[in-house]
């Protein structure tokens, strides 16, 4: 199950989380790392609305740039010194992939392509990240979800700018556990209630997945009757 | 009218016709309820008694901008299904049970009643000729 730092009623969430997991076809552990992740991602968002002064002067400015660029068929504009420094990387990168010897089948050709598309993706992702910066340390010690494996079991700390950790997801054998260490989130929390519209969010989801399911019992039911 | 009531609200306006009492108590559907024992409960009254009466979980959406003391006004929506075996005889059937669903759950149980409105049905028919209404209705409630 998942668990909170902060005490919440957790009983409707329990519930439809058991539900969940015994009608859906993902494994336990999939749906606890699929539901753990989405739990970040909403204390995320709810942490940067009520960040102390007011959401910052251009929330989601590199998303929303992304976005557009992307639908005009344009990149992102990255910084010039971040520019500087994937122009040196790629220079290295390409000397090292043309130093290959011998001709190079397909398989290899598409791996070059994607070695050269993930370097300017981290560089997109530092240049989002710097653009970014100040969305409040209640909602960056959720930011895990941003760099930490699918598959990652055990402890993922989230740290600071000066290297503190401010909180952290851990994932073992039948649990998920998302922990903010940033001063001040229980207190943001229990003015606003942000874990708990979070939990009650996610429950509301997983609510109507089973509701969906409930056209195939009636279905089921007169092939039971009728057998 | 709480949201959380609509579905005891139903089942008492069904109850309240002994034709349809007749029938036993309609399910009130949750989505955590455990699918393989309500398959079975199913399965069972068609079986048995030829007719099952669910009552789906409500869903409101708000109308407006509403707000009274008690809360926001809003219209929640509800789904009373009722199935019917085609090997079991009851009275009554077909489109008559349908009508007698239909105002059983919008009549008056008392003066001061919020009434519920019919919206829309539907009529499916299985392989095995077990036939399926739904019966989509609104009702006003507030939400705290």
């Amino acid at each position: 199950m998942i668990t909170v730092a902060v005490s919440v009623d957790m009983a409707r969430f329990n519930a439809a989380l058991a539900q969940y997991m015994a009608k859906t076809s993902k494994t336990p552990a999939e749906v606890l790392e699929k539901k753990g992740r989405d739990l970040g991602i909403r204390l995320f968002n709810g942490f940067r609305d009520r960040k102390w002064g007011g959401v910052g002067k251009h929330p989601r400015l590199a998303r929303a740039e992304l976005a557009a660029r992307t639908a005009t068929g344009r990149g992102t504009r990255v910084r010039a010194s971040l520019m500087a420094e994937y122009l040196s990387q790629r220079t290295a990168l390409r000397s090292a992939l043309k130093s290959f010897v011998g001709p190079k089948t397909d398989q290899q050709k598409v791996s070059d392509i994607k070695k050269k598309v993930s370097l300017w993706q981290s560089f997109v992702g530092k240049e989002i990240g710097l653009r970014q910066r100040g969305i409040g340390a209640l909602a960056a010690s959720f930011l895990w979800y941003r760099s930490r494996s699918n598959n990652a079991v055990g402890t993922y700390y989230v740290k600071n700018r000066n290297g503190v950790n401010i909180g952290f997801a851990d994932r073992g054998d039948g649990y998920f556990r998302v922990v903010s260490d940033a001063d001040g989130a229980a207190l943001v929390d229990s003015r606003y209630g942000i874990v708990a519209t979070a939990l009650t969010g996610m429950a509301d989801d997983m609510i109507q997945y089973l509701r969906e399911r409930h056209g195939i019992i009636f279905q089921e039911a007169f092939k039971e009757a009728a057998a | 009218m709480k949201l959380e009531g609509v579905q005891q609200y139903v089942a008492d306006r069904i109850a309240a016709v002994p034709e349809l009492a007749a029938f036993g108590a309609a399910i009130q559907f949750s989505p955590l309820l455990d699918e393989v024992a309500l398959k079975t409960q199913i399965s069972d009254a068609l079986r048995t008694i030829g007719v099952c009466i669910e009552i789906s979980s409500e869903e409101a959406s708000r109308t407006s901008d509403v707000a009274t003391n008690r809360g926001v006004v809003a219209d929640a929506s509800f789904t009373v299904y009722v199935a019917e075996s085609p090997k079991v005889a009851h009275t009554p059937s077909g489109k008559l049970l349908r009508k007698s669903v239909i105002s059983a759950v919008t009549s008056f149980l008392t003066p001061h009643d919020t009434r519920a409105e019919f919206s829309h049905s539907d009529t499916f028919k299985s392989e095995h000729g077990y036939v399926l209404h739904e019966l989509a209705f609104t009702i006003r409630v507030t939400i705290p």
